[in-house]
């Protein structure tokens, strides 16, 4: 495999070489007159030849001209194109922006337009922005580069992906956006597109912008484009990165090993009091008991009734037999490398961008890492004056250990360590303390259970013993290819027809060893899956323009069909011969094998229509019809629309006179779209699942209830924005949204007692209504320093506006009409009684009658008398509204430096308000589990003496540490996502060998978390409930960037 | 112009290529069949009646859910709410052996009337539509309807004994919903003496079916002629109607001997070994391994119990109470008396069947003890006498004379019905049929991980309430409905 991408690398190599030959050079900066900073991406062309350059990353560039040339041509999309005269080996350029003709483009659904046309809602991530990164693919990017994206973390192992959400959360289902690779609907996975092939982020967000994509819009869309090659121009260029990651939140603060033993004696002590026996035995029957208690570990070198005595305290005789700490067994450093050559340019009549990448992404447990290679070729060609034809076409192979790292299962590292009790060692010692090795001198495992011990927690269980013999391999195949051809057929009309196609295979191996742990009883156990993902699309569309004196008319119309098919073969078999061996063929007992198929089709008709009036005002009108194959016949068809308008304010006469203001633009949309994702293909059938066979004989049970009516989710959006530019230094866009989710899909809770929990119904309607702030500000700009600073933010209210019952909970929420689907209802803390050292919770007090019976209203339910009574019973303790997970504010600051040669950026993500429910520490607060570590606060435990505390007596009771507002905690947050800092070698110490510019640049990716707790990492979920996941990693790295 | 001729040629071809034909939306999934296909013809009822004998030793809740595991689920958790059952650990079933995991929210209640509720509707569907389907046998349909009968009058025997005390002295309590067909509108609680009327109708008719049916058991796990005699003798039992339970006793048993020592001590892991009346085979492909009746009981394979997670001890109490030459009280290791741990051999799968056995659900020495207790109770000493003599001569080291008579041989018999069926999901429910409260002082239950240690006859403890969802949901059940 390395080898073949390594022979990919190289012929890129060669294939580069024949590229220069000329001898005139000539090197400069290109920088932006209105931001001060570097401009990557300007093409660099001598005058009336096709000989050419970009500039790079940081502005730079290099050519070797010809004999005869005299000017160079500046130009960038958005930019005044410059003509500068060629005269001396060093030419550093500014350039303006081009306010007058047409701005920026952007790229919109199915095509591209002039920023200031379009009447909807984007949000750009250039590739700069994203390169800095080091994660494998773009999702683990986002936090905090794009205003109203709101993502989670993801699991930290390499490759795995984050959530992202647009503009609130739309659905009660998988509210994840459609993501769109060159122009059509992607079907693999993000991690195998590298950040280095991609030119921007095209972040869709309102209807406007998204209604072409019909009845799969409604979450918003994320269109990744990947870089093309310029004409007239040609670049080679090779990256090197090399780092190490670590983990980037670190671990709850927990009790040393004295702490602990004395804590837990005091928890026997105390149960044994409640039961009946007297102070003084408890205390000697608690020294007696607490080691066995534990399961035999009695980490010291005393006699194991005298580890605490009977006042309470430790031994002050006794000294470590053993001092383990788990986590430092089980979490390493991570080393991250990555090689990225790639070439673009083209002639005038052909473009191209050639990549090739190798990534070794290392992970922070043991046996966790990444290995991805791609590569990609995007050519595109003029045949002839009215023919144009290309194709994108990339390879992604990847390769995960990805040890089971999220849950609540004992072989979770991050699980695991977090509640081990410190006493318990990662290895095996005897009860003298001897370590105990095999035949080889390697250290062995202690798995819980040796010397008639039994670890309080999960005995049999080591997670690093099993973790190095256990295999969990994912292998990820992604083949993308888009294709078109491109008919010009008068000057007005064209036709382009597309076909693009996606391949997906996940190849996934789980192997758990016959040695040690769940794979024991059945001396080793494999299971493979395979999964085959094949999707294509296809598009016929004939554009139309057309002006008519200050009237310009642009129009698309077309039909599309797209064909979703997914295969999955699993088997699973056991009874290995001996250790070592995990693939099917060498064991002996079948334990189960399956495949299925599933497809989903679409066939759609749309259509669009752009009008500009002169440069001042402008409309897009957007239709879209869907066939979708998950509904039933009756209707399975729909339509989808927008309409926008935007006014250029500033071009009007009457505001002349404020040369300060650049632009002003004013922009309105409105339309309606769809989300298909309710969670089935067949969402209208009523089946049976097969397979439930009963040992020879074939099996089915009823598994849905048929819902013939059953149809998309509809998105009803308005959007309003104002977008300004003042003294070339300032800009400001605000858009305040209004967005109406109907019909949605929604499993409608059913008696369980008529054998279904819930059926399928489109019920229920939400709201998210908020803003999105977006600012950029050039605050400083001298000749050899420059500082911009960007801000965005964003907000939102997510709102029930229609349910199908009064109130349904969910886990710890509840939604209710007028509440968000992130509300958490759960049971109110009411502190501990000072005395008796009970936890209390609050519950509503019953109106009782003259009799003092519980009063009851028609439908049943108490009648309540508004009151809140306290109890020490947690099964009498009432819940309610506490707050939600939804943060009140949040968005990111990108600073960008440059002086002198250096550049710094930094990027700060941020989230005010809401809340999360602490589950780690929850866990950590129990009162007396044997085996289970106590968080720190445990120290501050009631007693006798210390009656003034939040923190219940440690004594056994399992209800103290029960879901409660106790544990419900402020989810605000600031990050340092990523700090880049970077040098440009001056061209001139580099030229003389042939070089056109050499970079070096040190990053770090999530340098520091400030949170409500040590430990916490409110970021994990959209739903506000943290549990033990692999955590985020932080990864600092060296990087050498070298252009030819 | 030749070429942007051709470009149009170049078009038609295109588009024609592309365009999609009449049934390109029309997709159906692999792995689930419609509904509407199902009860065309009987075998269809038989593939629904394997669906649920599966789904009744299946793996539910998620993947790390381990005390999921279907109707032995039950089983499990009803003995653990009484004495017998000594639990080392608190672990999975920690809270039911506290007596703590019947709240309205708690997650016992509503998985065990899930599971129970989802037997009868996919059963109804049997019932009601078999008579409509298309059969080669007329004797194969009454048989799979009397199969199905008895599934239904199981599940609802199975529920009304966990929702609400025993029957008698509370016929008109509040029982459970009770649904004869789909429906998706909840109905409201039934009377306990209405539910009991279910059964014993479904039961009826079942063995009238049956006997008229005439088809040898396909297969352990299907319900037969004696197994719905044997669910009747049970719940007669429990309705105090004592000839009808002896006679339903007396003649499930027809064709089944009591096991012998050797059988008895095989393991309770193989139907083939043991002579079961209705049984969940198990094989390795089906097996739920860790989240399993054997992972949890069975000492000798590495389970919860095994690898001493959740290790569970024979009761002391009822260890003490058994004679020397009790081979079941040989097959209690005593080693670590001291400590209050009593290793129970009698589920045995380690070396054998391991985590793919075979599961019990009916063998003919409850039928003994049911009609032993029914005579007793009827005062008629004799037979009951000879019946508990004939169970204790296959059990005893030498055979043995009953002398007991009256209260004293009722008695008898009831510890007897504790020893024999130990661990089998009968000894919870006696509790709540005899009306007699737990005492776990004075054996080897440990207060820190019990919590309880005495309740008292007929304590709301026993009875588990209604699953908030189900109020939630259900228009006809409020919460004034809930159980206290």
């Amino acid at each position: 495999m390395k080898s073949c991408a390594l022979l990919v690398l190289s012929l890129l190599w060669l294939n580069s070489g024949i590229v220069y030959a000329q001898v005139h050079k000539v090197s400069g900066e290109v920088t932006s007159v209105e931001k001060g900073a570097p401009v990557a991406g300007v093409s660099v062309v001598v005058k009336g030849t096709t000989v050419g350059t970009v500039t790079n990353q940081d502005g730079f560039y290099q050519l070797y001209l010809p004999e005869n040339a005299k000017t160079l041509v500046f130009s960038y999309i958005g930019m005044k194109t410059v003509e500068v005269n060629v005269s001396g080996s060093t030419l550093n350029v500014a350039l303006e922006p081009d306010i007058v003709g047409v701005d920026e483009v952007v790229i919109v659904a199915y095509g591209s337009m002039p920023k200031e046309r379009f009447t909807g809602s984007v949000s750009t991530v250039r590739s700069n922005e994203l390169e800095r990164f080091q994660t494998a693919g773009f999702s683990k990017a986002l936090q905090g580069l794009s205003a109203g994206v709101l993502t989670t973390n993801g699991n930290g192992q390499p490759g795995e992906e984050a959530e992202i959400r647009i503009r609130g959360f739309n659905t009660f289902g998988d509210a994840g956006p459609l993501v769109v690779l060159d122009g059509f609907p992607y079907d693999g996975n993000l991690s195998s597109i590298p950040l280095s092939e991609i030119e921007s982020l095209t972040i869709l967000k309102d209807a406007s912008a998204t209604a072409l994509y019909g009845s799969r819009a409604a979450n918003g869309v994320i269109i990744v484009t990947t870089k093309a090659g310029l004409p007239g121009t040609s670049e080679l260029r090779l990256q090197l990165r090399y780092g190490i990651s670590d983990r980037a939140i670190p671990e709850y603060e927990r009790v040393s090993v004295p702490e602990y033993y004395e804590l837990q004696w005091e928890g026997i002590r105390n149960a044994l009091i409640q039961t009946g026996t007297g102070m003084e035995e408890a205390n000697a029957k608690a020294s007696e008991q607490l080691i066995s208690t534990l399961g035999g570990y009695n980490a010291y070198n005393v006699p194991d009734g005298e580890v605490v005595q009977s006042n309470g305290k430790i031994n002050p005789d006794a000294g470590f037999l053993w001092r383990d700490k788990w986590t430092d067994e089980l979490f390493v450093q991570g080393i991250h490398r990555e090689v990225i050559l790639s070439t673009r340019g083209g002639t005038e009549k052909t473009t191209y961008f050639l990549s090739g990448t190798v990534l070794d992404d290392g992970g922070i447990i043991k046996a966790s890492n990444l290995k991805r290679y791609t590569v990609r070729a995007n050519v595109n060609t003029q045949f002839n004056p009215w023919i144009k034809a290309g194709v994108n076409f990339s390879g992604a192979l990847s390769e995960q250990n990805y040890p089971l790292s999220y849950g609540t299962d004992y072989l979770n590292p991050f699980y695991f360590t977090g509640l081990v009790a410190p006493i318990y060692p990662v290895y095996l010692y005897d009860n003298d303390g001897k370590l105990q090795t095999d035949a080889q001198g390697n250290r062995l495992f202690d798995f819980g259970t040796d010397y008639d011990r039994s670890r309080g927690l999960t005995p049999g269980v080591n997670p690093l013993g099993t973790i190095k013999l256990d295999k969990q391999l994912y292998k990820k195949d992604v083949f993308t290819l888009r294709s078109f051809i491109d008919f010009k057929l008068t000057s007005e009309l064209s036709f382009k027809s597309s076909i693009s196609a996606d391949y997906f295979n996940f190849n996934g191996l789980s192997h758990k060893n016959m040695k040690y742990g769940d794979g024991q009883n059945f001396s080793g156990r494999t299971s493979r899956q395979t999964d085959r993902t094949v999707s294509y699309t296809a598009n016929q569309m004939f554009r139309f323009q057309k002006d008519f004196g200050e009237h310009i008319f642009r129009a698309l119309a077309g039909h599309e069909n797209y064909n979703y098919k997914f295969n999955v073969l699993s088997a699973k078999r056991s009874g290995f011969p001996f250790p070592g061996l995990f693939e099917l063929d060498a064991a002996a007992v079948g334990d189960g094998s399956g495949s299925f198929e599933d497809n989903y089709r679409l066939e759609s008709y749309l259509a669009k229509i752009d009008y500009a009036f002169g440069d001042r005002y402008f409309a897009n009108f957007s239709i879209r019809t869907d066939g979708n194959s998950r509904f039933a016949k009756e209707v399975r068809w729909g339509s989808f629309w927008s309409a926008g308008v935007a006014w250029m304010l500033s071009r009007e006469m009457f505001m002349k006179d404020y040369s300060w203001l650049n632009t002003l633009e004013v922009k309105m949309s409105y339309g309606k779209q769809g989300n298909d994702k309710i969670g089935s293909f067949y969402g209208y059938q009523g089946l049976y699942e097969a397979g439930v066979n009963n040992i020879e004989y074939p099996g089915l049970l009823a598994s849905r209830l048929a819902t013939p009516g059953l149809t998309w989710e509809s998105l009803s959006s308005a959007n309003f924005g104002v977008g300004v530019k003042l003294f070339n230094r300032l800009s400001v866009n605000f858009e305040y949204y209004s967005r109406r989710n109907e019909d949605l899909l929604f499993e409608q809770p059913l008696p369980p007692s008529t054998g279904f929990t819930s059926i399928d119904a489109n019920i229920a309607r939400l709201s998210n209504n908020g803003f999105d702030l977006e600012m950029g500000a050039l605050l400083l700009k001298t000749k050899d320093v420059s500082w911009n600073l960007d801000i965005n933010l964003g907000r939102f209210r997510n709102k029930i506006k229609e349910l199908p019952q009064e109130f349904i909970v969910n886990g710890n929420k509840r939604w209710e009409v007028g509440r968000s689907i992130y509300d958490f209802w759960i049971e109110e803390y009411a502190g501990v009684n000072p005395d008796n050292g009970k936890s209390q919770w609050y519950y509503n007090i019953i109106q009782t009658d003259t009799n003092g019976n519980e009063m009851y209203d028609s439908n049943g339910d108490p009648v309540l008398t508004g009151e809140k009574g306290v109890t020490d019973s947690y099964s009498l303790a009432d819940r309610y509204y506490v707050g939600s997970s939804i943060p009140d504010l949040f968005g990111g600051v990108s600073n960008s430096i440059f002086f002198y040669g250096f550049d710094l950026s930094v990027l700060l993500s941020f989230g005010i308000g809401g809340k999360v429910m602490d589950q780690p520490y929850q866990w950590l607060l129990h009162s007396g589990l044997f085996g289970t570590d106590f968080h720190r606060d445990v120290l501050n435990r009631w007693t006798p003496e210390n009656t003034n505390t939040d923190v219940p007596a440690v004594n056994g009771d399992q209800y103290t540490n029960r879901r409660s507002t106790r544990f419900l905690t402020d989810a605000s947050y600031l990050s340092v996502r990523n700090v880049s800092f970077g040098y440009q070698v001056p061209s001139r110490l580099v030229s003389k060998i042939n070089i056109a510019s050499v970079g070096l640049r040190l990053t770090a990716d999530n340098l520091a978390l400030v949170s409500a707790r040590r430990g916490l990492d409110p970021r994990q979920s959209f739903t506000g409930n943290i549990g033990r996941l692999y955590v985020p990693i932080r990864t600092i790295s060296v990087g050498l960037d070298v252009q030819f | 112009m030749k070429m942007k001729k051709t470009g149009y040629y170049i078009i038609a071809i295109v588009l024609s290529l592309v365009s999609c034909s009449k049934d390109y939306l029309e997709t159906a999934p692999t792995n689930q069949i419609p509904d509407l296909a199902i009860f065309q013809t009987v075998d269809g009822a038989q593939t629904v009646i394997d669906g649920v004998l599966r789904d009744m030793r299946s793996h539910h809740g998620g993947k790390n859910q381990h005390d999921q595991f279907g109707v032995k689920t039950v089983d499990l958790v009803v003995d653990l709410m009484g004495e017998d059952i000594a639990v080392e650990k608190y672990h999975w079933f920690g809270t039911d052996y506290r007596l703590e995991n019947r709240g309205a929210t708690d997650q016992r209640p509503l998985y065990v009337w899930s599971l129970f509720y989802r037997i009868i509707y996919n059963v109804n569907g049997v019932i009601n539509q078999i008579d409509g389907a298309s059969a080669e046998s007329e004797n194969l349909r009454k048989n799979l309807k009397a199969q199905a009968l008895t599934l239904r009058a199981y599940a609802y025997f199975q529920l009304i004994q966990l929702f609400q005390h025993t029957y008698l002295g509370h016929e008109n309590d509040p029982g459970v919903p009770v649904y004869t067909e789909a429906s998706t509108d909840g109905n409201p609680r039934s009377s306990v003496s209405e539910v009991y009327n279910q059964i014993t109708n479904d039961l009826d008719l079942a063995i009238q079916l049956f006997e008229g049916s005439d088809l040898p058991q396909r297969h352990i796990s299907d319900p037969t002629l004696n197994v719905a005699r044997g669910l009747w003798a049970r719940v007669a039992l429990v309705m105090g109607q004592w000839e009808t339970a002896a006679e339903m006793a007396s003649k499930a048993r027809e064709g089944y001997s009591v096991m012998s020592v050797e059988e008895f001590s095989s393991g309770f892991d193989n139907y083939l070994q043991q002579n079961w009346m209705w049984g969940l085979e198990v094989n390795n492909e089906q097996s739920t391994t860790y989240g399993s009746w054997f992972s949890h009981v069975d000492w000798t394979i590495g389970g919860y119990c095994g690898y001493g997670l959740s290790p569970k001890s024979f009761s002391l109490e009822l260890f003490r109470k058994m004679d020397e030459e009790d081979v079941r009280k040989q097959l209690v290791d005593s080693a670590s008396i001291e400590s209050g741990r009593l290793i129970p051999y009698k589920f045995a799968a380690g070396g054998d069947k391991e985590f793919a056995a075979d599961l019990v659900m009916m063998r003919p020495e409850e039928m003994l003890l049911i009609e032993a207790e029914a005579k007793a109770r009827l005062d008629e000493d004799v037979p009951a006498r000879a019946l508990l003599k004939e169970l204790r001569d296959n059990r005893y080291d030498n055979p043995v004379t009953v002398t007991a008579s009256g209260e004293e041989l009722l008695n008898e018999i009831l510890l007897e019905r504790r020893i024999e069926l130990w661990g089998e999901g009968f000894s919870g429910f006696d509790i709540k049929r005899i009306k007699r409260g737990i005492d776990r002082n004075n054996s080897n239950h440990n207060p820190v991980v019990a919590l309880i240690m005495e309740l008292p006859a007929e304590s709301e403890k026993f009875v588990l309430q209604i699953p908030q969802t189900e109020i939630d949901a259900n228009p006809n059940i409020g919460e004034g409905d809930q159980n206290p």
